[in-house]
């Protein structure tokens, strides 16, 4: 019962729209003169969109891989001070809205880069970085935004490897490198590849990253959905592309599914205990030392670059961006005042808030107390928003929720059900392992000590799941926060949200409106980072399942 | 071949100052309580651990510019830290693949070396779902596959049951012996330590507080903590006068080369003989019944409670009173009071 208002949810604003993407996809066949979907798989433009896709994806993969390895073996074998601090400031990034992502790299690596003045300072003629719209800055972009899946992944299970073993190699006659070759590596090599999948399938649905980093040579099946359907107006192209979308995430889920049964490697878990070692001779803390000095580079750097830029205006450092935002008309051409977005996006995040923890506290509790079919088809029906891509959810929406029976496309709830979409199996990937941590002991004990079933549930289920509803609400405030692809499709222009605010600004010229776009992306940070500390207050050291 | 090695984490003196010398063909056991710094010992020794002073030699050659992998030596890791990726076979040949040598000879030095400890057959089975006991032989083989010119054991049967660990000692002993090695073999265990070595040394708090042969330390332990950590009970101060001891317990013979003087002495617990003259007297207040013999608990008074082995028809009950002799010889005089 408890299970039913969520489905129908589903069914409506998830399996509906892409039941109509699937539809506008394959009518194109049959209208005459339309391009069908296979005219559009085999186009040229498509290949090569689809190439592009794939090589940006495996390319950040193996340089976010090659990054945090160091970062992981650090973390996983040396004790120093504010290690915990640290690891905890190293998923920051993962959690930044996309667009703040992209704003960052645009402040470090475009023409308006301090490294530029910098440059300019030293005598340099012209930038000597102008990294915005090529490859390396997409590729920065995700080793910045992916580099704590592959640390924490990785180095949980590298601090879980008993250091003997590969000492064990050392002993009969192995170098430090065929040690590591021929036994650490190997042990490692589940948890590589499924940080490398993840980070092949979130780089590989990269949206916001691309389209404010990258130029129109850099367009991937995303960025091209979205060009399609925004730009060109081409419906039934766009279905086709974003049908081809959903078949290859699909693919990827599965290879990701077959790789981590084929490639599990039965050991015996050591206590993670004893293995951190300060660093004590010279060449370990160098090894610190320059992984330290690297990660925080990567990960500090762009942040910090983002938040002197949004206080620069003209020549010197000031307010002027932050006070723009209050100012309607200005050089951005916006018809409200950019701050306005920040009410508009709280507005949203606080429904999102709302539907998102009714809707997602009652699939969990439901998943969590029955174990039939029921609640696991329910489970895996939650998580295919996740898997689907932004876009085409957006795209879903405005081609779906746009005619009777279903006419919502002026309707301000579309963008909160848009969220709530996104945000929900977070909320209930968080919230069940919560709930099902409940031990029957419990109730049992209260039972016998004398309370009611409706007393036990009060005060044994009661407050776990009050306490599961305020984390999965953080969750889904974050997540409303940053939402971009979808939102960029059926945002109303008069009614924007942060991130999409930032996007306009973005794209208009001028000293003024970057400083500005920066003002909005450190507030936007700043919110996230909040909200995100918060859901690690909450949540405690109960386990989840990430 | 180990000169005042000394080795600190942060405020701890793991090592301090120690010294040791492996004979060609000899089995050392290095015995201490847990945190005596054994194991850093080894580690030192192996290369895997970098001691802040002294120097490791062998044959006169200083080791320590030779890393680990260069030093041929083995190491049985407590625990085994087998390869859980590799199958039997391949953890015994890693460290001959490791040597370069071709792989027909390889397969025949497994077979042989798997022969000796005892698992034909098995080179196919995958470590992790081998019992206790097989995996310390796996691990043991892999270790003197590479015919390492010294062997050195941490702990080798800590995290078996105890049947096997009565049982493998002189097993493991044989091994060694055929393997014609020097061998060190840590453990906190003193009956495993003094039972198989040719030599033993007692670690404590990093530092080498015994050095000998198992009998000799047995016979007269160096210092009263060592004659504690073997096990002996009843230590006590005593004033020696004339070849007899006067003991808290009661006057008892010692060796009549003794000078006369104040000392430590350990009454050992199979010293004493019912005799109805006999100098002790005590209370019975608690009965151990052991098998082959008993051990009572004996309240003596003004004195600590003493404790005595022996065989005894009847047996007697707590309640009893009674009286006993000590017998020449049994009685050990500590050289310090520490």
């Amino acid at each position: 019962m408890l299970g039913a208002p969520p489905l129908l949810f589903l069914l409506l604003f998830f399996a509906y729209p892409v039941a109509t993407i699937v539809g506008l996809g394959l009518s194109g066949d049959a209208a005459a003169g339309g391009a069908g979907v296979l005219d559009t798989w085999l186009d040229e433009r498509t290949r090569d969109v689809l190439g592009f896709t794939v090589w940006q994806a495996a390319l950040s993969t193996l340089l976010t891989v090659l990054a945090a390895l160091p970062g992981a073996y650090v973390f996983a074998r040396y004790s120093f001070r504010g290690k915990g601090l640290l690891r905890a400031a190293t998923t920051i990034p993962f959690v930044l809205p996309t667009v703040v992502v992209a704003s960052a790299f645009l402040a470090l690596l475009g023409p308006r880069s301090p490294l530029n003045g910098l440059a300019t300072m030293l005598g340099a003629p012209d930038p000597v970085v102008r990294l915005e719209g090529s490859l390396w800055a997409i590729l920065l972009a995700h080793v910045f935004y992916m580099y704590a899946v592959v640390l924490r992944l990785v180095g949980g299970v590298w601090s879980n490897l008993d250091p003997r073993t590969e000492e064990a190699a050392r002993v009969l006659g192995a170098s430090r490198w065929i040690a590591f070759r021929q036994v650490t590596l190997p042990l490692l090599r589940p948890a590589i590849a499924s940080a490398a999948a993840i980070v092949f399938l979130f780089t590989f649905t990269s949206f916001g990253v691309i389209l404010l980093l990258g130029s129109p040579g850099t367009a991937t099946l995303e960025v091209e959905i979205y060009r399609t359907t925004a730009l060109l107006l081409d419906l039934p192209v766009a279905a086709a592309l974003a049908l081809l979308q959903m078949a290859s995430v699909a693919l990827l889920l599965l290879i990701y599914g077959r790789l981590q049964d084929r490639l599990a490697i039965e050991q015996r878990l050591g206590p993670a205990a004893d293995v951190e070692r300060p660093a004590r001779d010279r060449r370990s803390r160098l090894v610190v030392g320059a992984t330290l000095t690297s990660m925080g580079l990567l990960l500090a750097l762009p942040l910090l670059v983002l938040v002197e830029r949004s206080f620069a205006s003209g020549d010197g450092h000031g307010l002027g961006g932050y006070g723009a935002l209050f100012e309607a008309g200005g050089g951005a051409g916006a018809f409200v005042p950019p701050a306005e977005a920040i009410g508009n996006s709280l507005l949203f995040a606080a429904a999102t808030v709302v539907m998102a923890s009714v809707l997602g506290l009652m699939s969990a509790v439901a998943i969590a107390y029955r174990r039939g079919w029921a609640s696991r088809g329910l489970d895996a029906l939650l998580m295919l928003p996740l898997g689907t891509s932004a876009v085409t959810l957006g795209f879903g929406f405005i081609v779906a929720l746009d005619e009777p029976p279903l006419d919502l496309r002026t309707s301000v709830l579309l963008i909160p059900i848009a969220h709530t979409l996104v945000a929900m199996p977070f909320v209930v990937r968080a919230t069940v392992p919560l709930i099902r941590a409940i031990q029957p002991r419990l109730r049992e004990a209260a039972a016998v000590l004398g309370a009611s079933p409706r007393r036990t549930w009060l005060e044994v289920d009661g407050p776990v799941i009050s306490r599961a509803a305020l984390v999965g609400g953080g969750f889904a405030f974050a997540v409303s926060l940053g939402e971009f692809g979808a939102t960029l499709f059926i945002a109303r222009p008069d009614v924007p949200t942060v991130p999409i605010a930032i996007f306009r600004l973005l794209g208009q010229p001028g000293a003024l409106n970057f400083a500005q776009a920066m003002a909005m992306s450190t507030i936007l940070m700043v919110l996230t980072a909040v909200s995100v500390l918060l859901i690690e207050r909450w949540r405690g050291h109960a386990a989840t399942a990430f | 071949m180990v000169e005042g090695v000394s080795l600190r984490y942060g405020e701890l003196q793991v090592l301090d100052a120690i010294d040791l010398t492996v004979a060609d063909g000899e089995l050392v056991t290095v015995l201490g309580p847990s945190g005596s710094g054994k194991s850093t010992l080894l580690r030192v020794i192996a290369g895997l651990a970098i001691p802040d002073r002294g120097s490791v030699h062998w044959d006169g050659h200083d080791l320590a510019r030779i890393p680990v992998h260069e030093r041929g030596f083995g190491l049985m890791f407590q625990d085994f830290a087998l390869f859980p990726h590799r199958d039997v076979f391949e953890n015994v040949a890693f460290g001959l693949r490791m040597q370069g040598r071709d792989s027909v000879r390889i397969a025949a030095r497994v077979r042989e070396v798997l022969e000796l400890v005892g698992l034909r057959k098995m080179e196919t089975r995958t470590v992790t779902r081998l019992s206790g006991g097989e995996q310390q032989r796996v691990a043991l083989a892999r270790a003197i596959a590479p015919s390492p010119r010294l062997l050195m054991l941490d702990e080798p049967l800590g995290s078996l049951d105890r049947d096997l660990r009565e049982r493998l000692p002189l097993q493991l002993r044989d091994i060694v012996r055929a393997i014609g090695a020097s061998a060190i073999y840590v453990t906190h265990d003193q009956e495993e330590a003094l039972g198989i070595a040719d030599r033993t040394i007692i670690l404590r708090e990093g530092r080498v507080v015994a050095d000998g042969a198992p009998d000799r330390l047995w016979a007269q332990p160096p210092s009263e903590w060592v004659a504690r950590f073997l096990g002996f009970r009843n230590v006590s101060p005593a004033l020696i006068r004339d070849g007899r001891a006067a003991t808290p317990w009661g006057s008892v013979p010692v060796d009549g080369s003794v000078p006369d003087g104040e000392y430590r002495v350990v009454l050992r617990t199979t010293a004493f003989v019912p005799d109805p003259a006999g100098t002790v007297r005590g209370l019975v207040t608690a009965r151990l019944f052991r098998g082959d013999h008993v051990r009572l608990e004996l309240a003596v008074e003004g004195a600590p409670a003493l404790e005595v082995e022996a065989r005894w028809d009847p047996l007697p009950a707590p309640g009893d009173r009674l009286r006993l002799r000590v017998e020449p010889g049994s009685v050990v005089v500590l050289p310090d009071s520490g």
